[in-house]
């Protein structure tokens, strides 16, 4: 049953110079029309100039904010790392801290929406339930007016997802299966599990992440290959890169570590590195909320952002090294 | 005019990491140069074992929070929660008493603060009749050793023995406890204050934790206790409105601070001027009530009936201010009100060492210590 839709924020996350997005704003105008849509557009190369460009690419079709991510330890201008490290997480819950609309979808850069994908993000949030939408990453893009005139696709370049969905339904899937580049959820669910985990931050996961949280909420997690978007793949290998880490250290200080998060033995197999800490802590507590957040993301507000600044570690939460070390 | 407190917010809930479900209740050190409160950090609102003993460094001067760090817990099982610390240096160690919540009681225990952990000390085994909940004992140091205030009214005083078992040093019941409506407890450890000691009590109020101080002389009697001077009405916090609940005391710069925990979800600091303090607990005189505190023996309902006309007839001749009845049998207690006996309060748990034991099958009152109170 598909209720009346109510309005939704679209929170497009970059840190690229060319992230395309007259793509999305293209396809995305085409799609909604008239509907109560925001767009919020957390930029990590925020400028002026940048914000008047897509301001034009724009054209009043749908309200637009631009603005840049929350201050992170990791990147940007405030980090204490000698680089700038991937932080998905501090990015996509600036959107969340912006959206005003009572649902949230997110869209990652370089990528076109595909002609359902409207449709479905209106069902998922008329009737309030979280939808994962498919992505297949293509090679010499042409985007005309929103819609991909041409373009090429080899089988590696499709969503690992794809074979469990159906074109004619939604697919219920697994916390741990919602990743990508698009996704759907109410904002209150977003603020419930205090949006995606900083602890994630330098590493990545922190989709699937936080659709596991958000299964522990009690919310069931659908994927819609109707609701497709399609990524540029040469798009992915431009700009500077966003670093990615994964520490390793030795079994006996991993396991006092984990157990200074309250777990007592480690809940998958695999190497003694922050990627699979994190998947020990997450399974090992079965908490709904973060341990990397320095914030509620229901008491911040735009004013309240810097003031996190003054709250971020000095050394890395794995190993305890430094952060200006890395 | 009462001692006028500032309040204000140190840490929030969500402002440290893992902290979604609260950092609240914190007791407090002197470390080093800076003052350490060591909070209660909750993941969030399940109320598993996951709760850790968060250290939380303040600038002295601007109480500004300059680091965090989470202390392992050592000597606890996975199953049990550790909650509330209260804090104390004793003998150059840095001790915690904190309750200890297992899946069939809450007791205290007490645990050293180290660098990087909180270390299960010593089982804190007093040599009282437990309840399957007890909460809220406190710690001071007096003439060398550790003492342990278990309760205001009686106030109940255990000394630590030097192979850790604990003697009773001061039982006397005061009345205080008969003149609030709800439970009478203890907030904070005890501080070294004037010639003395210095301590916060609470209780509810209409839902609301109200806080005031009290002070222990030397001979370890209450000498003063203020009115409310703190009152949990201003708290709104939707987890838990209107408790605010004083963990630890710290003298500083001609300041009391308290420490508290405010809704279950945040802790701050209300700043007393020392003087002003310590005038108003000189405004307040603790008068107790003398109360004769008589145990009572008996099985059948005729003990009752005999033993009762004994107290009726003590109670008449020798009009004491008041006499405190402990009847474990709870259901004994409505036919025991039902007969009137004047100035007779009664309670079901026992005293260690009661004035008196009225024996239900001879009807007599056996006096146990002390001498009996000569009447007519």
């Amino acid at each position: 049953m598909t209720g009346s839709a109510p309005g939704v924020t679209v929170v497009y996350t970059t840190y690229r110079p060319v992230p395309h997005f007259d793509w999305f704003a293209d396809s995305l105008a085409r799609q909604a029309g008239d509907a109560d849509v925001e767009v919020v557009l957390v930029d990590g190369l925020h400028a002026p100039e940048r914000t008047a460009a897509f301001g034009e690419m724009v054209r009043g079709r749908f309200a637009f904010r631009h603005v840049p991510p929350m201050p992170s330890p990791y990147a940007g201008p405030f980090r204490r790392t000698q680089r700038d490290l991937f932080s998905a997480a501090s990015a996509r819950n600036t959107g969340i801290v912006h959206a005003s609309k009572p649902y949230v979808v997110f869209c990652d850069d370089l990528a076109v929406l595909m002609p359902d994908w409207w449709s479905e993000v209106r069902r998922a949030a008329a009737d309030g339930y979280v939808v994962a939408g498919a992505y297949q990453k293509h090679r010499e893009m042409v985007v005309q007016d929103g819609i991909l005139a041409a373009s090429c696709c080899d089988p590696s370049g499709v969503d690992t997802r794809w074979q469990t969905g159906d074109d004619s339904r939604l697919v219920r899937i697994e916390g741990s299966q919602l990743f990508g580049c698009s996704f759907g959820a109410p904002r209150a669910l977003l603020v419930e599990v205090n949006g995606f985990d900083e602890l994630c931050d330098s590493i990545g996961g922190e989709d699937a992440h936080c659709g596991v949280r958000v299964t522990f909420s009690g919310a069931a997690i659908y994927y819609s290959r109707r609701m497709l978007t399609i990524e540029s793949q040469e798009g992915h290998g431009a700009g500077t890169p966003r670093w990615r880490i994964d520490r390793k250290t030795l079994p006996s200080v991993y396991l006092r570590r984990l157990r200074e998060f309250g777990v007592g033995r480690r809940c998958v197999n695999g190497a003694w590195d922050s990627s699979h800490m994190i998947i020990d802590i997450l399974y090992g507590t079965r908490s709904n909320q973060p341990m990397g957040n320095y914030y509620l993301i229901e008491t911040l507000n735009e004013a309240a952002l810097t003031g996190i600044v003054s709250r971020f570690p000095t050394t890395y939460w794995f190993d305890g090294r430094m952060l200006s070390e890395l | 005019m009462s001692a006028e407190a500032n309040c204000r917010r140190l840490v929030s809930r969500g402002d440290l990491p893992g902290s979604n479900g609260g950092i609240y209740n914190p007791g407090c050190l002197r470390l080093g140069h800076s003052i350490a409160l060591l909070c209660r950090r909750e993941i969030d609102f399940r109320a598993t074992p996951l709760v850790f003993p968060e250290l939380v460094l303040l600038d002295p001067d601007t109480l500004e929070v300059v680091g965090h760090r989470t202390l392992l817990k050592v000597g606890f099982e996975l199953d049990e929660r550790i909650e509330d610390f209260r804090c104390l240096t004793f003998e150059g160690m840095n001790l915690a008493v904190h309750s200890l919540v297992c899946p069939a009681r809450i007791k205290p225990v007490i645990s050293r603060v180290l660098s990087d952990a909180l270390a299960h000390d010593d089982p804190f085994d007093l040599p009282i009749a437990l309840d399957p909940i007890e909460k809220n004992w406190v710690l001071f140091v007096h003439d060398g050793a550790l003492h342990c205030l278990y309760r205001l009214d009686p106030l109940l005083i255990f000394v630590r023995q030097p192979d850790r078992s604990w003697g009773l040093v001061k039982e006397k019941h005061n009345g205080w406890a008969d003149s609030v409506e709800r439970t009478l407890s203890n907030s904070t450890n005890l501080i070294p204050f004037e010639e003395g000691y210095l301590g916060f009590w609470h209780t509810q109020l209409a839902g609301r934790y109200v806080q005031g101080a009290f002070f222990l002389d030397r001979h370890l009697d209450i000498r003063y206790r203020t009115g409310i001077l703190l009152d949990g009405e201003c708290v709104k916090e939707p987890v838990k409105p209107g408790v605010l609940y004083v963990e630890s005391l710290l003298e500083h710069n001609g300041q009391v601070l308290a420490f508290y925990g405010e809704g279950d979800a945040h802790t701050g600091v209300a700043i007393f001027d020392r003087a002003e303090l310590c005038q108003e607990l000189q405004r307040c005189p603790f008068e107790p009530l003398e109360t004769i505190q008589v145990g009572y023996e008996g099985e059948s309902m005729s003990d009752l009936f005999r033993a009762m006309q004994t107290l009726v007839s003590f109670a008449t001749e020798c009009q004491p201010a008041r006499i405190r009845l402990f009847v474990a049998d709870i259901r004994l207690h409505r036919t025991i009100h039902e007969m009137k006996t004047p100035n007779v309060m009664l309670s079901t748990r026992p005293p260690v060492m009661p004035d008196a034991v009225l024996v239900g099958r001879t009807g007599q009152l056996a006096w146990t210590r002390g001498t009996p109170p000569i009447c007519g």
